[in-house]
């Protein structure tokens, strides 16, 4: 029990005075890394900033658009696609042979069109976390218990009922583990947008500090995105284990 | 539905999805969406020719290069993480940091410390590739059967045979399912490192040729990297049917990452 606390701290404790030894003995050049000290202090620099958090605002914003969008999309669309035989034929093929395209390659053309505004950060997310979610959905419908969808039917349960109350909640386990995947692509998506594309937000941050060769501000920068990402998948890990629990 | 039926019914959406479009833009005169004809010309002229050993093989090389290294590294770090308590506490919280960091985010980090080439890129997508292989590996180390590592013992199999014969096929569908998910986010990785100003490579053409206003290259460039996308994911599952399909051992969903 002591162990479960004590070890995970004396690694974060090791990684840090590891970090701050190198860098400040000079075993690692200080215009390459910068000391641990200087990025803790441009980490308080940021948290006290106004751009800082409109940068975050607009991250989180288009991340969390894209990401509903994208699910507001996928999950009633499969629900029907893999409901029907015919539907699921017709379209999950090409659905399928789009998937392992990376949402990178629409970035050009998205660029070009829309301009670097929020609808480009929210068509790339979702070109990013729809497919998946999409064919994961219909899966989930598919792989349900013939049993309880005969059941289902001779209480003469009508087509959406059947959709709704029976499909739905025995695809909700699927679902909810392809939300967490979605929602960590969906992140890395928009700080692509914002690194690439120019869009503002996080990466955008990080281009600029980058350009501007302040390198413990990048590396706090950096720290910020891995926090987030870790705060976005212990909150998609805790649905997932409910939706599991409730099953 | 027959086979054949079956098969023309798949194939009707993409086909009417390319012939609309095909349709569309002769008639559009749009340049942002040039028809066929000029995109099938442009992508014979940029990738084909000399552009082939110039941009493609080396985009590549690295993304090869990156990926067998993060690979074996993280199967390596894996089987270690897996079998050694001690360490997997200690470094557990540092590892979760950074699966979940996207790789891309580390690019301007790779940028100042290693420069613009090859070896910033090589470097991020080992990065990208190593964490989502390390973490399945070592939750696959620690899926094998007790009473397997027991009979292991008793039959007096030594650590390195117990290794290669026991644990890590026993570890395999959480590796296989691993490398699959890091081989897309490898491409990915690639594309994006190539358009932070690198001087060559398939993702510095495409979006120099949007930059430029040369349309009909940048839609060969969008078109070549949606097909290594799709190749490569097929090129995968064939060597998963043939390798760890036939041995019987059937991968799972890994933990992703992007």
């Amino acid at each position: 029990m002591i162990r479960r606390a004590v070890l995970p701290a004396l690694g974060i404790a090791g990684a840090a005075g590891l970090w701050e030894s190198a860098t400040r003995s000079g075993l690692v050049a200080p215009t390459d890394v910068p000391t641990l000290t200087s990025t803790v202090t441009a980490l308080g620099d940021l948290l006290g900033s106004v751009p800082f958090w409109v940068a975050i605002g607009d991250t989180v914003r288009s991340w969390a658009l894209g990401l509903v969008a994208s699910a507001a999309v996928a999950i009633p669309l499969g629900l029907a696609i893999g409901a029907s035989e015919r539907a699921w034929r017709f379209v999950r093929i090409p659905v399928e042979a789009l998937r392992p395209i990376p949402p990178i390659v629409i970035l050009p053309l998205a660029l070009l069109i829309l301009h670097g505004g929020i609808t480009f950060k929210i068509m790339l997310i979702m070109q990013g976390a729809l497919w998946p979610l999409l064919i994961q959905t219909s899966y989930g419908v598919r792989d349900i218990d013939r049993v309880v969808l005969d059941t289902a039917r001779s209480y003469r349960l009508g087509w959406w009922r059947r959709v709704v109350f029976v499909r739905l909640p025995a695809a909700l386990p699927i679902v909810a583990s392809a939300l967490k995947l979605a929602a960590a692509s969906a992140f890395a998506v928009a700080l692509v947008t914002e690194l690439i594309g120019g869009a503002p937000g996080l990466g955008q941050l990080l281009v600029v500090a980058a350009g501007g060769n302040d390198l413990p501000r990048v590396y706090a920068l950096t720290l910020v995105a891995g926090l987030f990402g870790l705060l976005v998948a212990a909150a998609f890990g805790a649905l997932q284990r409910r939706v599991a629990q409730t099953r | 539905m027959s086979r054949l039926t079956g098969l023309l019914w798949q194939a009707i959406l993409p086909a009417a999805l390319i012939a609309g479009y095909q349709f569309w833009a002769v008639r559009a005169h749009n340049p942002y969406f040039p028809p066929l004809g000029a995109i099938a010309r442009e992508f014979r002229a940029t990738w084909l020719g000399p552009g082939f050993t110039e941009h493609v093989l080396p985009s590549l090389w690295n993304l090869v290069r990156g990926y067998l290294i993060g690979l074996l590294a993280g199967v390596a770090g894996g089987v270690l993480l897996g079998r050694v308590r001690v360490l997997r506490d200690l470094l557990g919280p540092l590892v979760g940091f950074f699966l979940t960091l996207p790789a891309v985010a580390l690019l301007p980090i790779f940028v100042i410390a290693l420069g613009i080439g090859a070896t910033m890129q090589v470097g991020v997508i080992v990065f990208s590739v190593f964490f989502v292989v390390l973490v399945n590996t070592t939750a696959g180390m620690r899926a094998v059967d007790a009473a397997l590592i027991d009979v292991g013992r008793a039959y007096r199999i030594g650590p390195l045979r117990r290794l290669f014969l026991l644990l890590l096929p026993a570890a395999a569908p959480y590796i296989v399912a691993a490398a699959r998910t890091a081989l897309s986010i490898a491409v990915l990785v690639m594309v994006v490192s190539e358009m932070v100003g690198a001087p060559y490579g398939i993702g510095a053409v495409t979006l120099l040729a949007q930059q430029e206003f040369q349309y009909a290259r940048m839609w060969a460039g969008m078109v070549l990297l949606a097909l290594l996308g799709y190749s490569l994911n097929a090129a995968f599952a064939l060597v998963e049917r043939f390798t760890v399909g036939r041995w019987g051992m059937v991968a799972t969903t890994g933990e992703g990452r992007s």
